[in-house]
């Protein structure tokens, strides 16, 4: 028994304390979203946080201000995420972070070190995802929601839709950090605008970012993203629409891509033959004079995406040749083959070898499927030559 | 134990067995000769209760001799009909043909009832005729006469309210032992079956039936049983519960090592899985054992429905354990701790469902494990008639106000409900996992996940560390018997079921010789 009670003030003093990290969860605020701007007064960062707004309103149902956005400026982003507790009067958690956006002006300078602290602290989540905007930050995390609570998880929720289109490339951070720390050293983030639609401002992926060396260099339109998707073996979805006449126009719904890249160096000259096999669906048909859907008709509509596709690609690729950044899997396949070269050409690969690469680009499109009818829709209707019900003559 | 220990044990056990026989001998009395005598003991002893009933009557001797006699009885307790008309009538209208001998056989032959018993002790036919014997006493004999006669009233055969079924059998035990042997006996037609009678309480003198089928279970249990209900000398036994209390191997453990139910089905069952089962009187529930912790998980009806869902209702119960005990301490970790463990959508209405109560989590979950622990009482013990009620207030005030009023969180409200009604479906440990519930969410309120991971552990630990009349508790997950895995987490189809439980020992283990071929075999 006197055993029993010398435990008591070792189990009061640990009842009486507990563990040192507890938190109640009003004591905390919880960023969704984090974004980065640089401060065009004074050169130093703005940092900006979404917060889930505590709104105790009664009964309330959905509406777009359960968000909290506050903007600090500040020197590093750790000081920042401490200094902002004199704003929030909560500590801030980062551990919800999904959305990390850095804005145009700051993804132009080194901006890519930022995120240093985010990897070293262990309490983030690395498969959070990052975003270029040329929008303002503020306004952005302020832009009306559609579905959920916070901008920040619209935004999210909408990236795990990208098996249906092919227009964007969602990057997650241990993405974007190991693409950095790649031979290559080049990247890609999908940038995210404010546009009007019907219903008022909303949050739109509008391009990919091309980053290199750490800062963005250039972007690629929606289109060209579509080529780069393919490119690197992550179109899964989206339409390739091509016209056959004026005024009609033929879609192709890809389900599956796959691409090769054959690299061929010769001292510095580079040459490489990329080799795309697009299965797909026949999607629209619109035509004014319809034709009957055959093997014919078929071929004809691949050869047209086929052309397309070829062109697509070739635009994108001088595009990126002429920014001088190569994220394809050229580079990446090139070191693959000849690792011993590399060392070699690896200094000046972005800036002499890929710019002034040849490229054979060839295109395959498979139809598979044409659809649940034959003809187009529009088709003047005849009466069917083999009338089941005779008796009705 | 010290081998002095052990000495001095063994010393206390022949000292009390020692004392057990004296104070019986000295309690014991000779019957007198002399029936007026007698008559004035039996006043002295037994007082004047209304309900002994002395009946003076003679019997006639064939040489018109009239012989004074008696009869003890206690009112309610014998039946009626059977007094008058099979013992006393005859008796008195008919004459004995010849003066009865020492051992009374004249009279009994007389009478129209079996199971006569003849004693000398007076203080023991007192006894009996408390247990609702009859005893009748002859002038001029030192002897008397014990009848069995039962006449109390026995509440009917009724559908178990504890323990129901869909597909099964719909008796249930009674409060009476013969009743409630007989069903075992119908069940368990073997003659191996035996029932060991003991009586327990020196004031109660509580009737107990320790049964189990010698030849299968195992002889260590039974003697260990035995011995147990053996040395209990105890005032009263008023249920069961005390019983079970008292032979437990682990009395101090919140884990009920021995089992109880109130369905002979079961109990036959269990018989033939070469357990032991007591049957206690005054009480519908049975206990037995050896009890294991999967006893908890499974029900008669596992075995009369179809493998398939069965196994799904087996899984669907081990879930509703761990779902019951941890889901409140999980949810308290989650916000207070590990906050990256609540998943991002659900952020919002937690945060917003927080920010209204004023009491810390864990306060407010305690609360709220309070209200519903009151509600659950007051519901169990409650006058029906008033239960409508209850459930307004229950309801309404407690769920809906309580969160309305900013009091309790509703995201709270749902997971210690959800805590309450997981453990509704394993009612047998429904009392351990309450009392789980509030370590678990104290141990998650201090220390988070890694309270959670220390009481877990402890409770492993100490489940291990138990057993039930010698068998260990956690069989046959720990030690580790494969092979009764197929009537564990699922259920296998029957006729795979050939050997009876390795967990529990016993003297026979096949129990399925052949069943009929299927038509995949051939």
């Amino acid at each position: 028994m006197k055993k029993g009670f010398s435990f008591l003030p070792i189990l009061i003093l640990l009842l009486l304390s507990g563990c040192w990290n507890n938190s109640e969860l009003d004591e905390r605020a919880l960023v969704h979203g984090t974004g980065f701007d640089i401060n065009k007064e004074t050169g130093q960062l703005d940092a900006y946080v979404e917060i889930v707004k505590p709104s105790p309103g009664e009964g309330e149902t959905f509406s777009s201000n359960e968000n909290l956005v506050l903007q600090i400026e500040t020197e590093t982003p750790l000081d920042g995420a401490r200094e902002l507790i004199r704003y929030a009067k909560r500590r801030l958690y980062f551990g919800h972070t999904r959305l990390w956006i850095v804005s145009e002006d700051l993804a132009k300078e080194r901006f890519a070190p930022i995120f240093d602290v985010v990897r070293r602290d262990q309490m983030n989540r690395l498969n959070s995802y990052v975003f270029i905007t040329k929008n303002d930050i503020g306004e952005l995390f302020n832009t009306p929601t559609l579905y959920e609570n916070l901008t920040s998880d619209e935004i999210i929720s909408g990236l795990e839709q990208t098996k249906y289109t092919s227009e964007f490339i969602p990057v997650r951070l241990y993405e974007f950090m190991a693409l950095n720390e790649e031979e290559l050293e080049t990247s890609y983030m999908p940038i995210i605008s404010i546009i009007e639609n019907v219903s008022g401002p909303i949050t739109s992926i509008e391009g990919t970012a091309v980053i290199k060396d750490q800062r963005m260099v250039g972007e690629l339109t929606n289109e060209e993203t579509v080529a780069l998707t393919i490119m690197l073996n992550k179109a899964e979805g989206g339409v390739v629409p091509v016209s056959k006449k004026e005024d009609e126009i033929l879609s192709m719904e890809v389900k599956q891509s796959h691409l090769t890249v054959e690299p061929t160096l010769k001292g510095k000259d580079l040459h490489v033959s990329l080799n795309a096999e697009l299965v797909g669906e026949l999607g629209d048909n619109i035509m004014l004079h319809p034709e009957y859907i055959n093997e014919n008709f078929m071929q004809e509509v691949e050869k047209l995406i086929e052309d397309e596709l070829k062109s697509n690609l070739r635009a994108t690729l001088e595009k990126l040749q002429g920014i001088e950044a190569d994220i394809t899997n050229i580079g990446k396949e090139t070191y693959r083959k000849y690792p011993h070269e590399w060392r070699e050409i690896k200094e000046g690969y972005h800036e002499d070898i890929f710019p002034n690469a040849t490229i054979d680009i060839h295109v395959t499109a498979d139809i598979f499927h044409q659809g649940l009818i034959n003809k187009s829709l529009n088709e003047p209707r005849e009466k069917p030559e083999n009338n089941p019900f005779p008796f009705l003559e | 134990m010290s081998p002095s220990g052990k000495i001095k044990q063994m010393l206390r056990n022949l000292f009390n067995k020692k004392k057990s026989s004296q104070t019986f001998k000295r309690n014991a009395q000779p019957i007198s000769s002399n029936l007026f005598l007698n008559e004035k003991t039996i006043k002295e002893k037994l007082g004047s209760s209304d309900d002994i009933m002395l009946t003076k009557f003679n019997i006639t001797v064939g040489d018109g001799q009239k012989i004074n006699a008696l009869m003890v009885a206690v009112d309610g307790l014998v039946d009626e009909d059977l007094k008058r008309e099979n013992i006393l009538k005859p008796l008195q209208l008919k004459s004995l043909d010849y003066k009865p001998n020492s051992n009374l056989d004249q009279v009994q032959d007389q009478m129209q009832v079996k199971n006569i018993e003849v004693t000398s002790d007076l203080h023991d036919a007192l006894n009996q005729v408390l247990l609702a014997k009859m005893f009748v006493l002859v002038d001029g004999y030192a002897k008397g006469l014990l009848i069995k006669g039962e006449g109390y009233e026995v509440r009917a055969i009724s559908e178990p309210t504890n323990e129901q079924t869909v597909r099964s059998s719909h008796e249930g035990f009674v409060e009476s032992n013969g009743v409630n042997m007989s069903m075992i006996r119908r069940r368990v037609v073997d003659q191996n079956l035996r029932f060991e009678s003991f009586e327990l309480g020196k004031l109660t003198k509580t009737d107990v039936k320790l049964a189990y089928i010698e030849g299968l279970t195992d002889p260590g249990i039974v003697q260990r049983v035995r011995q147990r209900l053996e040395q209990i000398e105890v005032d009263a036994i008023n249920s069961d519960g005390e019983i079970e209390q008292l032979i437990e191997d682990h009395p101090y453990s919140i884990f009920p090592t021995v089992g109880n139910t109130e369905r002979p089905d079961k109990a036959a069952s269990l018989l033939t899985e070469g357990r032991i089962v007591i049957l206690t009187s005054g009480t519908p529930i049975t206990l037995f054992g050896p009890n294991l912790f999967l006893e908890n998980f499974t029900h008669i009806e596992d075995y009369t429905s179809r493998p398939y869902y069965s196994s799904l209702v087996r899984l669907t119960r081990f879930i509703a354990f761990f779902i019951s005990i941890f889901s409140p301490a999980l949810y308290l970790t989650a916000l207070n701790f590990e906050k990256n463990l609540i998943p991002s959508d659900l952020v919002v209405p937690i945060i917003q469902a927080r920010e209204l109560v004023p009491f810390p989590l864990v306060i407010e979950m305690l609360i709220a494990v309070l209200l519903y622990e009151i509600v659950r009482e007051a519901g169990v013990r409650l006058p029906q008639s008033v239960g409508s009620a209850l459930s307004i207030v229950g309801a309404l005030i407690l769920g809906e106000v309580a969160v309305s009023a900013g009091l309790i969180g509703a995201p709270t409200i749902v997971v210690v409900s959800l805590s309450y009604i997981a453990s509704f479906v394993i009612t047998p440990i429904a009392d351990v996992v309450s009392i789980l519930r509030v370590v678990l969410i104290a141990a998650a309120g201090v220390f988070g996940s890694f309270g959670i991971v220390m009481v877990s552990l402890g409770l492993l630990t100490h489940g291990v560390m138990l057993t039930s009349f010698g068998v260990p508790y956690m069989a046959p997950f720990s030690p580790f018997y494969f092979r009764d895995w197929k009537d564990a987490f699922i259920r296998v189809p029957t006729r795979l079921l050939k050997k009876r439980p390795q967990s529990i020992p016993m003297q026979k283990r096949d129990r399925i010789t052949s069943v009929p071929e299927t038509e995949e075999n051939q």
